[in-house]
């Protein structure tokens, strides 16, 4: 069994249909896709996954029996040159949900907009200093009527309509659309081939261009997140990592959907799988809350 | 999704065609973003503004809501009645259809095994209660009569002749008990009670206007002589036309015999102990005055 | 206006160090997810809502025996057991008592509807002889009426005799005849009283004369008396 890496050209996203096999969509007609957008650097495709490998993780919970688990290939940041030789089954309810674009919109603007305060303030022509007196009479001068020298029309004078003091932005998106806008951010990347498992973080120097090697040898693209289930990680990574610009380590409790799309792509090791699939499908089955998550809840069928 | 219409192809492969999803390119859905027409901007929002043509609408001088010209309004016009006095007083109870109560039953929501409870029921989901809003407890309502078919030993707040008969009609056994306010928030929700390490309340005594409703057999009420609550029982069984069945004969007899003391909340815990839920323990007292008190 | 210039000089700063430095790590987290936290009660920087009772039995409730607070606390205290204990049985009365004061209420209220009942009863026992009352008085006042009625019919009727027109019952003439005509009438009883009064003395000195004559045989002539 052949399997060899496919190099696609980077000749633009439309072009790519001619070089691409038959067996590849064609993109609809009503498609509108921005002017001068950049493909992303070149990509490995990888042929599909060859089911008769071993897989070294089912999944916890049960799969619903219309869906089937995702095979995905486990990798490793240790071995440079050889092929990934095992699999790794994903749950479909969190990494193959219908692909919601606008709900990536949605939860994207909210982490943006709902811790933001704009402190912009101005003053008002009763906070300005001074403009207490009329500036000359009403009549007898030939000049426009003025009631103060700090009425909206002078220079110098009040805002009228202006920011008034700190305002926030805050709103919170339910529960529910920000946990599938998580799902929806997973299903994405691994769609586009950005997402990759690997089996754990520990890796064997501190160099940090061992890993900038690395990626660049499997075109994993020029930002990448690792995301990691262990509080404490260990000395390698953190010191590999630490200045680098293009790397960054997370916990999985810091999995948020920004991050997500920010970095070309992403790692989880299985651990931070497992931690994911079991937060993010307790919310398709839960009852809805009697109180606060902090207290704590007995299993709900 | 958009494009999966016509050609019927996963989104999922579509994706795979499609440059990098990234924070450069995410849109709403078209149509979702509607532009507002702010006021006094361009040709729609502009000339009168919305604010119609003369007069009082357009200068904004237009007397209060109710005012008719100087005619006594109507809102003064009519004498005041006492309709809704002291409506936020009234005691309340969250109604209960048999036909939900059938149905919780039957997706395994609420356990007919057990003795049911208010705690179970919202655990359940089935009712929402909220006892600072007036909330004495739940009702079981009639709707469903001729459905239910479940044997259950339920314990509610208020329930009609008919709803008695359709649950012991199927061998089950139905009893109102009263919960003061303090009571039902600590029955309704007992785990952040719990969280508060406060000892377990006892429950108190209905007050007078209600000590007639929950001392009588025919509501069967939790301070009625069980004597007459079963002669109760062949009454009613005579009234609607059907069959008694006999419950000592049944296998569940004992737990459809449990019943709750008058100074009790839960099933299995005695006022006065406290239950630890970080430990999974739970602290009784020992001393005497504390014993009395919680027991008397 | 000073951010871009802080913006600029971090970017400076950045390129001056011997190691391109950008801080891309996630920040550790500032809460305390596992392990106890208990305020020091003595610190005087701990909010007061941290200290009492309450918040004691909140971390109990929270963390179990590792808060280190003494689990006797939670009950109330003999001192406040007593304020309970007094509060209840004042506002808590026993079902017993609730019973005995439903009982007296109903009592009471049976007691009141009986003697509605009872005056009610006595009350339509009189009803006959009041309905039989009223009749007559109703009668009487229709036949007074007509004679009243009639007697003024006749008054007229000599007078029109007397006086040979139409006379209006309001004149003075009228009055003054009415009057004359009584005065005649009550001379006339007078005379009718006085003429039954003189027979009535006439039959008593007769009876007594009489009664005389039945003695006078059987005494002697000096007990008789001149008439």
């Amino acid at each position: 069994m052949l399997r060899g890496l496919l190099v696609s050209c980077s000749r633009g996203p439309g072009v790519r249909l001619l070089s691409s096999f038959s067996s590849e969509p064609l993109l609809p007609p009503n498609l509108i896709l921005p002017p001068g957008l950049k493909d992303g650097p070149t990509k490995i495709h990888r042929p599909p996954v060859d089911l008769s490998q071993p897989v070294l993780r089912t999944c916890r919970f049960p799969v619903p029996s219309h869906l089937s688990p995702k095979p995905v290939w486990l990798e490793s940041l240790n071995n440079e040159e050889q092929e990934p030789q095992a699999l790794v089954h994903l749950h479909p309810d969190v990494f193959d949900v219908p692909p919601r674009i606008d709900l990536i919109h949605q939860v994207v603007n909210w982490q943006r907009n709902f811790k933001r305060i704009s402190h912009a303030k101005t003053k008002t022509r009763a906070e300005v200093r001074g403009g207490g007196k009329k500036p000359w009479t009403q009549k007898g001068t030939g000049r426009a009527r003025q009631g103060s020298i700090r009425s909206p029309l002078w220079k110098g004078g009040g805002v009228a309509h202006g920011p008034r003091g700190p305002t926030s932005y805050y709103y919170m998106l339910p529960l529910k659309v920000r946990v599938l806008g998580l799902k929806t951010a997973m299903t994405v990347k691994l769609a586009q081939n950005d997402l990759h498992i690997i089996d754990s973080t520990d890796i064997s120097t501190p160099d940090p261009q061992y890993l900038v090697d690395l990626f660049k040898q499997r075109h994993w693209g020029e930002s990448v997140l690792i995301v990691d289930d262990k509080e404490g990680m260990s000395e390698n990574i953190l010191s590999a990592t630490a200045n680098s610009k293009m790397i960054t380590l997370i916990p999985a409790i810091g999995m948020n959907v920004y991050s997500i799309l920010k970095y070309n792509t992403v790692l989880l090791t299985v651990g931070a799988v497992d931690f994911l699939e079991e937060k993010l499908l307790f919310h398709d089955l839960r009852y809805s809350t009697l109180y606060n998550f902090k207290y704590p809840y007995s299993d709900f069928p | 999704m958009a494009a999966s219409g016509s050609t019927g192809k996963n989104a999922g492969e579509l994706l795979k065609t499609l440059p990098r999803v990234s924070l450069a390119n995410l849109r709403p859905n078209p149509g979702s973003r509607q532009r507002e027409r702010k006021r006094g901007r361009g040709a729609h929002g502009g000339n009168k503004s919305g604010r119609g043509h003369k007069g009082q609408t357009q200068r904004g001088n237009k007397p209060r809501l109710g005012f008719e010209g100087g005619q006594t309004p109507f809102y003064l016009a009519i004498p005041k009645y006492g309709f809704n006095e002291g409506h936020s007083n009234r005691r309340q109870y969250q109604p209960l259809s048999l036909k939900k109560l059938q149905y919780l039953i039957d997706l395994g929501r609420v356990d007919p095994s057990q003795p049911i409870d208010l705690t179970q029921l919202v655990n359940a989901r089935g009712v929402t209660i909220q006892p600072l809003k007036r909330d004495y407890g739940v009702q079981l309502v009639e709707e469903g009569a001729d459905l239910f078919c479940a044997k259950v030993n339920i314990e509610v707040q208020w329930a009609s002749e008919l709803v008695v008969a359709a649950i012991e009609k199927n061998g089950g056994v139905i009893t109102t008990g009263f919960y003061d306010p303090r009571s039902l928030e600590v029955l309704c929700k007992p785990v952040p009670f719990f969280m508060l390490g406060k000892p377990i309340p006892k429950r108190m005594l209905p007050p007078e206007d209600l000590v007639k409703h929950y001392t009588s057999a025919e509501n069967r009420g939790y301070l009625a002589d069980p004597l007459k609550v079963a002669e109760a029982r062949k009454l009613l069984a005579q009234k609607y036309g059907y069959f008694l069945p006999d419950i000592t004969k049944d296998e569940l007899y004992e737990m459809l015999c449990q019943r709750k003391d008058p100074r009790q909340i839960f099933f299995g815990l005695s006022p006065g102990w406290v239950v630890n839920m970080a430990e999974k323990k739970i602290l009784k007292p020992t001393d005497e005055r504390l014993l009395a008190y919680y027991s008397s | 206006m000073a951010l871009p210039i802080q913006r600029c000089w971090f970017r400076l700063r950045a390129l001056t160090l011997p190691v391109p430095a950008a801080g891309y790590h996630a920040k550790a987290l500032k809460m305390n997810m596992t392990g106890v936290y208990i305020p020091d009660p003595q610190d005087p920087k701990t909010k007061d809502w941290q200290k009492g009772p309450a918040y004691e039995a909140k971390l109990y409730g929270k963390y179990g025996s590792l808060s280190r607070v003494n689990p006797a606390q939670l009950w109330p205290s003999p001192e406040k057991l007593q304020e309970i204990e007094a509060e209840e049985k004042e506002w808590y009365p026993s079902l017993r008592e609730m019973l005995d004061k439903l009982e007296a209420q109903e009592k009471e209220l049976l007691q009141q509807k009986l003697e509605r009942e009872r005056v009610i009863a006595a009350n339509m026992a009189k009803m006959p002889k009041m309905i039989a009352d009223w009749r007559r008085d109703k009668k009487e006042a229709k036949i007074k009426e007509r004679e009243e009625k009639a007697k003024k019919q006749r008054l007229l009727t000599l007078a029109r005799e007397k006086f040979g027109v139409n006379v209006d019952p309001r004149s003075p003439k009228f009055q003054e005849m009415v009057k004359e005509m009584e005065k005649e009438e009550r001379r006339k009883l007078k005379a009718v009283k006085k003429m039954q009064r003189e027979e009535e003395r006439a039959a008593i000195a007769a009876a007594l004369n009489a009664a005389a004559a039945a003695r006078s045989p059987t005494t002697p002539d000096s007990s008789s008396t001149p008439e």
